[in-house]
């Protein structure tokens, strides 16, 4: 089972293999001619002119939500290169890199490894200060996710800029990739797909079950496209265990194979039950491999938020992890980005038991009970174009 | 030193170090014959507006070339598209060709995608942007790139899967079928 952060990479392995930058002989550019051309074309001194602040705003505030997407980027960073990173232990001893790849190896694991039917729940506050004090723009993130089948997640994301009187907020739940969003503009809450409707009767054989279900689902506002193959319902025969969890909602009737047969258009077909692949991971802090590798020295007694801290430095990424000692969770990252700074402080990062009460945290509906709730593709895709989700 | 002299040697180191970079950008995103034109014209932007640009100038660069090029792509885009097709004819794989990683079959993917999850693919695919650099491209907050990348690569293993589909199709449309086939009832 590939993790959300390996599918994408292997997926951006494909892009980079499919690079169509191709210079034919004589075409690759030359530089120092181009820059002889445009020297002379432009003039010798620059007006003097207001610098245009909405624009550098725009793309100060762009990375408003750097350290959140930093810290979540790590694992796709680029790999292979020089990253180098320092890791001093608890007491702030640097240590060894042998050992620090030991450190970094069990930090890895702690936040990518969870046991089922738990709920992984973290908030954190970032703080972005622009070069100069131009822009400076905080947000907070909330998340809640779901380490078993159907691997439901519910993300709230608020940020405002001290450039800009709006704040913008999402939020939204995913199950099996499939999102729900919140809008709290019209206290609406917008489902793509009503569940797939299935039916158990008697099996064939004593202690099975006939499972009767559409045989594809389809994702998308032109389902009135679904190829004629591809209509009509489909008999599984299970157990008398996996009706019994279908009944209790354990195990539900998942489509594995996504059929797209045009843009925004989707088919979910094959289907059985059972679990789906673990989609989440995508959104939490991760700490790359490659930091393992190259390892500097430096010397700081290491005590964050009156704890004991591991502090991990990228001298790559330009980044520093705090995670507690204590259960190796995170608790801050510092990431430089040209002259803005980036700040993420952890202000929960726990994983909680999968009770009933952990797990109305991931529902939107539980959420938000007096919401109208609206299932449909049109108005789902609306929504979602509105909303910038 | 000079106040202009040290304007425009700034100007220099930043156009020696990204040049190569904007020009592949362009390339990549439009007729050979009008990327120096981009080039040219995203430098001229950022030389008027030096105390705009950033320690790290290169997303800011590509942000600015990207509007430079969207804007000479409205007046061309239907031959764009069929510059695009000729291409992917042009690519198409030949008696060695491996579906699943051939770069036709990735570029035809990539094709049915929308232009927004495209240019996420690709200014991170492509021009080796980290996604925090490709949002600040896109003017979008880092985070919400962050989904929208995910979501992209995810469409796009979905459109590669029909893209093989419609290959291996295709490929037994052109074969002749067997006169008997004893697996066809359970295949």
């Amino acid at each position: 089972m590939k993790a959300g952060s390996e599918k994408l990479e292997a997926t951006l392995g494909l892009v980079r293999a499919a690079d169509p930058l191709d210079y034919a002989e004589g075409e690759q550019p030359d530089t120092e001619a181009a820059l002889r051309v445009i020297l002379a074309t432009v003039p010798a001194s620059r007006s003097r002119r207001a610098p245009r602040r909405r624009r550098v705003l725009t793309l100060a505030g762009s990375t408003a939500g750097a350290a959140i997407a930093t810290v979540v980027a790590l694992n796709i960073a680029p790999s292979g290169g020089s990253e180098m990173a320092s890791v001093l232990n608890q007491t702030g001893v640097l240590v060894s890199p042998a050992r620090a790849a030991q450190i970094v190896a069990r930090v890895q694991r702690q936040l990518t490894h969870f046991a089922p039917n738990e709920i992984i729940e973290f908030k954190l506050i970032g703080h972005q200060t622009g070069a100069g004090g131009l822009a400076s723009s905080t947000w907070s993130q909330s998340l809640w996710e779901s380490t078993s089948s159907p691997y439901r997640e519910l993300m709230t994301l608020t940020s405002s800029s001290n450039q800009s009187a709006s704040q913008d907020y999402s939020e939204g739940t995913t199950t099996q990739d499939i999102l729900q969003i919140y809008d709290p503009s019209r206290n609406t809450i917008y489902e793509p797909l009503a569940k797939p409707a299935w039916r158990l009767t008697r099996g064939p054989r004593g202690g099975t079950w006939t499972v009767t279900v559409p045989r594809a689902v389809v994702y998308t506002q032109l389902a009135r496209r679904l190829p004629a193959a591809e209509r009509g319902t489909e008999r599984l025969t299970v157990s008398d265990s996996q009706a019994r969890a279908l009944r209790s909602g354990v195990k539900q009737v998942v489509y594995d194979h996504p059929y797209p047969s045009r843009q925004n258009f989707s088919i979910f077909t094959e289907p059985r039950i059972g679990t789906y692949p673990n989609i989440t991971g995508t959104r939490r802090p991760e700490v790359p491999a490659s930091w393992v590798s190259g390892l500097k020295t430096r010397g700081l007694r290491v005590r964050l938020h009156g704890q004991s801290a591991i502090e991990i430095t990228s001298k790559a990424t330009s980044t520093t992890y705090w995670f507690s000692a204590a259960t190796l969770y995170p608790l801050k990252s510092v990431i430089g980005f040209g002259k803005t700074a980036m700040t993420t402080r952890f202000t929960v990062y726990k994983v909680l038991s999968g009770t009933a009460a952990s797990k109305s945290l991931l529902s939107l509906r539980h959420a938000h009970p007096t919401a109208r709730i609206v299932v449909g593709e049109r108005a789902f895709h609306a929504a979602e174009t509105r909303l910038g989700a | 030193m000079d106040h202009t002299n040290s304007e425009r040697e700034r100007f220099e180191r930043i156009f020696r170090a990204n040049h190569l970079k904007v020009h592949a950008f362009a390339r990549r995103r439009i007729a050979a014959e009008a990327v120096d034109d981009v080039v040219s014209e995203t430098f001229t932007v950022a030389w008027r507006r030096l105390d705009d640009i950033p320690d790290d100038p290169l997303p800011w660069l590509l942000g600015v070339a990207r509007n430079v090029v969207g804007t000479a792509r409205r007046g061309e885009a239907r031959r764009l598209r069929l510059q695009t097709r000729a291409q992917a004819d042009y690519q198409a794989p030949t008696e060695d060709r491996e579906p699943k990683l051939d770069s036709a079959l990735v570029n035809a993917a990539l094709e049915r995608l929308s232009e927004r999850d495209r240019e996420a693919l690709t200014l991170v695919g492509w021009d080796g942007l980290t996604p925090t650099e490709a949002a600040a491209v896109i003017g979008v907050p880092a985070n919400r790139f962050r989904v929208r990348l995910h979501r992209a690569a995810r469409r796009l293993r979905w459109a590669l899967v029909a893209a093989e589909e419609e290959a291996d199709a295709a490929a037994q449309q052109e074969r002749p079928s067997p006169d008997f086939n004893p697996q066809g009832a359970v295949a």
